[in-house]
């Protein structure tokens, strides 16, 4: 066995990996929770690009009238629809989705 | 789900702030840092973690200076070496760069040869200077290419070549008169 081999096997047999016990929870509790100022500045930066590519590249203009016309003659219909039951499950339903995502956000700041 | 990529996680974690990206880049890398910096310090396991922990909030506050010249893990352990470093100079008023290695020297022999730490790995290592014993622990055990040692420890390739060398030999003739050869 050379010097180098005998070497690169002591080292490598006192290798261990280091099981986490908590590690990354202790590190994940004192990172600050204010984002640094640049990452607003990156979030607005890509917000801008993408909404870019979508008007310019993607032919944005005409998909978001028709949107607006979808959602016009959606209103003009629920105005004149009875009321139907599965409608508000259905609501119900979103709303309590979109408050266990809150509360999970919440937790996870804690 | 697949696992995603580190420039993924970095993304995630630089535009949008996300803390879940950097939750999982500081699981992917905990163990491998913790393992270089408990070599640094001679296997005193609070103060490396310490330092480990230090590392990662410094990680989260400059992550938009990554550049992704290097490797995320390349670059976790620069800043771990500059953070081990700094944390050194904070102990007391150093003059010389000299002063500073006697001083990692003496924390590292503080704690590897206060017989608590049975580890014949730094016996081994502590028979190195502080920049051999870098080269060698990130060359042998955490497997790091030449250029990758010479940006973490920010050293010419000559230099780390030569400390690799050196300590090389150091070590050879340690284990051999061991009986570890």
């Amino acid at each position: 066995m050379d010097d180098d081999q005998l070497i690169r096997q002591f080292m490598q047999a006192r290798r261990e990996d280091i099981s986490d016990n908590g590690f990354s929870d202790r590190v994940m509790r004192h990172i600050p929770f204010e984002r640094p100022f640049w990452t607003y500045i990156a979030s607005a930066l890509f917000i801008l690009t993408a909404l870019a590519a979508l008007l310019i590249w993607f032919d944005g203009w005409s998909v978001l009238c028709s949107i607006f016309v979808h959602i016009y003659t959606a209103i003009a219909y629920v105005k004149h629809m009875a009321f139907d039951p599965l409608y508000l499950l259905v609501f119900i339903a979103l709303g309590g989705w979109l408050a266990i995502e809150k509360i999970k956000q919440l937790a996870y700041r804690i | 789900m697949a696992e995603l990529s580190d420039q993924m996680l970095i993304a995630r974690a630089t535009v949008f702030g996300n803390r879940r990206a950097f939750d999982t880049l500081v699981r992917r890398y905990q163990s491998p840092l913790r393992r270089f910096l408990m070599n640094l310090t001679g296997g005193d396991n609070t103060l490396s973690d310490d330092l480990a922990q230090d590392t990662f909030i410094k990680a989260w506050t400059q992550l938009a200076s990554f550049k992704n010249k290097s490797s995320f893990e390349t670059w976790l352990f620069r800043i771990a070496y500059n953070v081990f470093y700094d944390y050194i100079r904070s102990l007391k008023e150093m003059q010389s760069m000299e002063d500073v290695e006697r001083e990692v020297d003496s924390l590292y022999h503080e704690y590897a040869d206060d017989g608590s730490v049975k580890s014949d790995i730094h016996q081994a290592l502590g028979m190195l200077n502080p920049n051999e014993r870098t080269c060698i622990t990130l060359f042998y055990m955490e497997d790091r290419q030449i250029k990758e040692i010479a940006d973490i420890m920010q050293l010419p390739e000559g230099t780390v070549k030569s400390n690799l060398s050196r300590g090389k030999e150091k070590m050879t003739t340690y284990l051999k008169q061991n009986g570890y050869g």
